[in-house]
């Protein structure tokens, strides 16, 4: 890729390009990095030849492939020696894992992409980090979870790490406090799955003061759903048992390098200088305007090892607008609504499964 | 035993030893008794105002009808009332429902029924409204006096998974119909059962359509609207998951009729989709997808018909390895020439094989073509889904019955 025109994204502050700008250059970006898929992975090349043949010219020209094809087929627009790493999506029990395959820029342009963002919300300093998770899922390092993939990525932003959960995944309360009794007073990065930070922070660990802290999650509603748990009663029930204020969820997906889109003061998701959404109706897969719930695609010009920068996901969501969040920050801003229902699909036989 | 399981008949748990009963009073093949019970069933179930626009409500509604069964008796009268022997019931019957339920499984015991069985048919817990309707439609009828001796005959239950409960009702029956494709066939098979059990089995099976592209081209609007319509009830009715919904067209003529063939079969299609398919479309499409993006890199795609998401017809250069993942309105192409063709193309197995357009001659040579495949079904198009006591390959009525030679 032309490094230099990911230096753009990526080095201006984020959320700062404006739409009519934003569309210009990555339309530019992502074109020249659908050429470069079309010539490197044959897998790709296939799936264009029969499904997007047409010319692009604009974002909704761009092909987008499902999620899902990175579980069934190995992927990837670079030569095996340039791997240098995989990662795997986390799935759901039983079901296939994705293999994203990337190289070393890749990766970096991923772990810059990420602290360009981080730094938006938390500044340069460095603060005392406490991670709702194990050090167990770190250990591997030729593989990585999704979850591995968000500690490790996270880790980098917070310092004096201590992991909440022990190898047994049973919540370390004793080491809590000694880490709390350390940092007393100072805030702290806090982070980990939705779902985790729920269940074996807030359910588990006794009321205190971390006021002034900062908590990132990511990682879906699906398992707090039951519990009617959403974003509004998960920042109240935080704010209320621990005074944590500045809860910011995150939505990504490890099948998209750069996918991160933070969620602002207001709860709107937000994406950045280097991605982008669109919203297509599940029908036909029209592009929806504004304000309609439809099926979500993320964009991002930071895949180049694999042809993962336009992808349809599973997500409903809706975009709220552009440009003009209270928050301030530039770009689309939407919301995501939760994953498509699955088909209830009868029959003869009771075992057939859906194919995601 | 002293397991408990639902009885949809009583509307509580109840003993499974009370599960099965001994009739006061044994139903001959085709009893008047029964007879009559069926026919105010099928009354009962097609004057419901909310629930007869329900397609599947109104087959079987009609299915039931006096005049219906009198024609089944007719046409197996020839094996019923025979010098040599006489026809029996089996003895109790115990039914698997599929898990999702779709009222296939009615069928089955209504001819079970009609040869004088007792039957006791596990349902999944979680009854679809139209399953519930017709349950209570039954419960409603026995309840009639007139119907006090039919009681014992039919009981519909729900349980766990259990395998102990699945075992001892085995263990007490004579015959075991089992739906709900391989998977539940081989469950129950493992489980401990009486060596004289005969098991009626239904496990996966797949179906296919042979259009004749000459004669969908030449047919009047009307005609193409009906042949959609029909080729519409039998693949989108259970999102072509049905064992009888067909996964792959074949599209019988020269290359050039096959060409003009595909878009004007999609446009009629195309017509009723728009106002007849309810389905949720959001899950589904998304599933179709997915299939597409995978088919176009495993197998050589040829050609793609499609415009919204609700009907992909695909043409490929070979025939499919799998047609699985056919579902909701995902359709393979394949373009023949010949019957001949046809039947090198055709699996080892088909269950239902759904055609428009042949004429008689056509239909002798594709029966000719294709002796060798084992084709359960040939029907026309329309009515894949029609349930038919030759199912299978079997004549039910006769699985469910014995012979008592008398010499």
């Amino acid at each position: 890729m032309k490094l230099m025109d990911a230096e753009l994204f990526l080095n201006a502050p984020q959320y700062s390009l404006q739409a009519e700008e934003k569309k210009k250059l990555l339309l530019e970006h992502l074109t020249s990095l659908h050429e470069h898929h079309l010539i490197h992975s044959e897998g790709y090349k296939k799936i264009c030849a029969g499904l997007f043949p047409g010319h692009i010219k604009a974002l909704k020209d761009i092909p987008y492939l499902p999620v899902s094809v990175f579980k069934n087929h190995e992927l990837k627009s670079i030569p095996e020696s340039e791997v240098f790493k995989v990662l795997t999506s986390s799935g759901t029990t039983g079901s296939v894992p994705s293999k994203i395959y990337l190289d070393k820029g890749t990766a970096q342009m991923q772990t810059r992409a990420l602290s360009n963002i981080m730094q938006y919300v938390l500044g340069r300093e460095r603060l005392p980090m406490l991670i709702v998770d194990t050090i167990g899922i770190i250990k591997n390092r030729t593989s990585y979870s999704a979850r591995a993939a968000g500690v490790l990525g996270l880790s980098v932003f917070g310092k004096s790490h201590f992991y909440l959960l022990n190898e047994s995944m049973e919540p370390d309360l004793e080491g809590l406090q000694v880490f709390l009794e350390a940092h007393k007073g100072k805030p702290l990065l806090i982070f980990g799955f939705t779902f985790m930070v729920w269940q074996y922070l807030y359910e588990v660990v006794p009321a205190c003061d971390l006021s002034g802290s900062i908590l990132i999650h990511s990682g879906g509603w699906k398992k707090l759903t039951d519990k009617a748990v959403d974003n509004d009663v998960f920042k109240l029930r935080l704010k209320e048992k621990f005074n944590i204020s500045k809860s910011y969820n995150f939505y990504g997906m490890v099948e998209q390098v750069g996918s991160v889109f933070l969620e602002c003061e207001h709860g709107f998701l937000h994406a950045p200088n280097f991605a982008d959404v669109l919203i297509r109706s599940p029908f036909d897969f029209h592009v929806l305007p504004h304000g309609e719930e439809g099926i979500i695609q993320v964009i991002s010009i930071l895949p180049y090892s694999y042809p993962g920068f336009s992808l349809l996901t599973e997500d409903l969501g809706t975009i709220h607008g552009e440009d003009n969040c209270s928050c301030g920050r530039k770009g689309k801003y939407f919301k995501v609504s939760g994953r498509m229902k699955k088909a209830e699909l009868r029959g003869c036989s009771d075992t057939f499964t859906l194919t995601h | 035993m002293r397991k408990t399981i639902f009885s949809h008949t009583t509307g509580s748990h109840q003993s499974c030893d009370d599960v099965f009963h001994t009739p006061r009073v044994q139903l001959r093949p085709f009893d008047p008794l029964t007879l009559q019970f069926l026919n105010q069933l099928s009354v009962c179930l097609l004057a419901d105002k909310r629930h007869n626009r329900n397609p599947e409500i109104v087959s079987l509604g009609f299915w039931l009808r006096k005049s219906n069964v009198d024609q089944f008796h007719k046409e197996n009268m020839h094996w019923l009332d025979h010098k040599g022997y006489t026809v029996t019931a089996l003895g109790p019957v115990f039914h698997v429902a599929p898990s999702n339920v779709d009222t296939i499984f009615l069928y089955s015991a209504t001819v079970s029924l009609l040869m004088g069985n007792t039957n006791v048919v596990r349902l999944s817990s979680d009854l679809s409204p139209s399953v519930q309707f017709i349950i209570s439609c039954i419960n409603h009828i026995l309840a009639l006096p007139e119907n006090e001796i039919l009681r014992p005959y039919l009981s519909f239950i729900s349980y766990g998974h259990e395998d102990e409960i699945s075992t001892y009702f085995s263990s007490e029956a004579q015959g075991r119909v089992i739906w709900g494709g391989d998977q539940t066939v081989l469950h129950f098979k493992s489980l401990k059962s009486g060596p004289a059990l005969r098991d009626i089995i239904f496990p996966n099976r797949v179906s296919h359509s042979l259009i004749k592209a000459k004669s969908f081209l030449d047919a009047d609007d009307e005609a193409k609207a009906l042949a959609a319509k029909n080729f519409f009830n039998d693949a989108y009715v259970f999102d072509q998951l049905g064992c009888s919904s067909p996964r792959v067209i074949f599209v019988y003529g020269t290359i050039a009729e096959k060409e003009s063939f595909i878009p004007a079969f999609y446009k009629e299609l195309d017509k009723i989709t728009k106002t007849r398919y309810t389905s949720e479309a959001s899950a589904l499409s998304i599933v179709k997808f997915n299939h597409l993006v995978d088919d176009l890199m495993d197998i050589p795609v040829r050609n793609i018909t499609k415009d919204d998401n609700t009907i992909y017809l695909i043409e490929t250069d070979t025939m499919p390895v799998s047609v699985d993942n056919c579902v909701g309105g995902y359709f393979y192409l394949r373009h023949i020439s010949s019957l001949e063709e046809l039947s090198a193309e055709l699996p080892l197995s088909t269950q239902t094989l759904s055609y428009f357009g042949l004429q008689e001659t056509d239909l002798k040579s594709l029966q000719e073509a294709t002796s060798r495949k084992r084709i359960d079904r040939i029907v026309p198009m329309g009515q894949s889904l029609s349930f038919h006591y030759l199912w299978d390959g079997m004549n039910l009525f006769e699985q469910l019955s014995r012979k008592r030679a008398i010499i």
